[in-house]
């Protein structure tokens, strides 16, 4: 498998992921690839189509075959389970890419279509303020639930811990992502409105 | 959840000169009692002129202020006075304009109105400080005081008269995420306890992770990014972990 070039996990990468933190068939991995990565957006097949070429490639084994290609059971060979850890503690020395569609609408954008322009930044801010509300219910959701209830073992401690920064990371994130739609709207709104007058001052000489 | 506070289609604006700037634009929101509603922007956009106006400091242009179903601003100057030293209390990181030692600049309020004395206001402050964990502030000066202490103490100034609305104006500001969390816990105890709805502004959205609501604060206008009162907020699973090894909760 080609370690991914960016700072974003392929569908791949979390796949292998899954099936190293439990053995599961391609159809369990497919229920758990939606569960634990929501908003990652992969094709719905990522499961079906990644697991037999990550066996292919020696990373999984089938280790109980199901009545349907689908129900075989997989689990990560050493050598994958060696290369998932290796990408979990690799440094990220890899620049961050930055494939913001609407980066580039910026770049391309002409006068005309600056209205519509706007309406996407205003799509845009509302779909993240959408997927905000559901990271902060989720993150409200923990921490009302508070410390794991009986026996706690220092990794599941550890797990819940992690589970929380991982929360409060795509909270934050999506907050983030929102300000700057905002942010950007209004600059555009501005932006539009300035054009608008400019037209309207400039229409009795040039009509 | 009882309503505390509504502030509804609320506009304020300032003269620059002989021109107005509008701070604050058909801004309606809402404060449940035993809910924090975090109202999130830059800075020097006018969320201090918004929590001004929603604590009764400041009057709007127009729209209306309901604290507890009450317009704040049909009530006469006295009785608008007493909300303010008992019912409403505001809190921030402006530091204390005089030398006073800490049990007396939190009580400072309570020993100002209703004849409460300064030997009683100073019990209540001193139980107000032990509440938010800062005891050990009560004998010293602000200057000796670290940001978090600082941090206490405003929270003890806002929790003193145990208010039914606790309006924070960027005390949390520039805690950095672990103590942000602790200081949410905390808060959340104090509303819980009191009871209290809880109306809190900042400029980064660290502070809104302390939130029951959120609000993103732009040009005058309301933005809402979430609301966890009514909905009680989404299950979310604990993670799964290898069979066998390690439980898994809910």
């Amino acid at each position: 498998m080609q370690l991914p070039r960016t700072g974003e996990m392929s569908s791949s990468m979390a796949v292998l992921g899954l099936v190293v933190q439990q053995p599961d068939t391609i159809a369990g991995v497919a229920l758990r690839l939606s569960e634990t990565f929501p908003r990652a957006r992969w094709s719905p097949g990522a499961a079906h189509s990644n697991m037999p070429n990550l066996a292919k490639q020696g990373l999984l084994r089938v280790v109980q075959e199901g009545r349907e290609p689908t129900l075989d059971r997989y689990e990560a060979t050493p050598k994958g389970v060696a290369q998932f850890r290796r990408w979990v503690g690799r440094s990220s020395s890899l620049p961050p890419a930055l494939r913001d569609g609407l980066q580039a609408r910026l770049e391309f954008a002409e006068l005309e279509e600056l209205s519509a322009l706007v309406e996407t930044v205003r799509e845009a801010e509302r779909d993240c303020r959408s997927e905000y509300a559901a990271a902060h219910g989720r993150w409200k959701a923990y921490t009302n639930l508070g410390p794991p209830s009986g026996p706690a073992g220092p990794e599941r401690l550890f797990k819940s811990k992690l589970k929380g920064i991982q929360l409060m990371d795509e909270v934050m994130l999506w907050g983030a992502q929102a300000k700057r739609l905002g942010h950007l709207s209004r600059q555009l709104e501005g932006l539009l409105e300035k054009a608008n007058s400019s037209f309207v001052e400039q229409e009795p000489n040039g009509g | 959840m009882d309503e505390v506070l509504l502030l509804s289609e609320v506009s304020k604006a300032y003269w620059r000169g002989d021109r107005p700037l509008e701070v604050l634009s058909n801004v309606s929101l809402h404060v449940p009692a035993g809910a924090i509603v975090a109202v999130v922007g830059e800075r020097h956009e006018g969320k201090t002129t918004l929590l001004k106006i929603a604590a009764g400091i400041e009057t709007p242009d127009h729209g209306r202020v309901l604290f507890c179903e009450r317009d704040l601003w049909t009530l006469t100057v006295p009785e608008r006075e007493r909300l303010w030293g008992d019912e409403i209390a505001w809190t921030s990181r402006a530091r204390p304009g005089l030398d006073w030692k800490m049990r007396d600049y939190v009580g400072l309020r309570l020993a100002m109105g209703r004849s409460r004395g300064r030997r009683g206001a100073r019990a209540k402050a001193l139980a107000a400080l032990r509440r938010v964990g800062a005891e050990e502030c009560g004998e010293r000066f602000w200057p000796e005081l670290s940001d978090w202490q600082r941090m206490l103490v405003g929270l003890a100034c806002g929790i003193v008269s145990c208010p039914r609305l606790l309006v924070i104006d960027d005390l949390f500001d520039g805690l950095g995420l672990s103590k942000m969390q602790a200081a949410g816990e905390l808060l959340g105890s104090l509303t819980r306890e009191l009871d209290c709805g809880v109306l809190m502004s900042a400029s980064g959205m660290e502070a809104a992770l302390m939130a029951d609501v959120v609000w993103l604060f732009g040009d005058g206008r309301l933005r809402l990014m979430s609301d966890q009162t009514s909905s009680g907020g989404e299950i979310v699973e604990f993670p799964t972990v290898v069979r066998g090894s390690r439980g898994t909760g809910t």
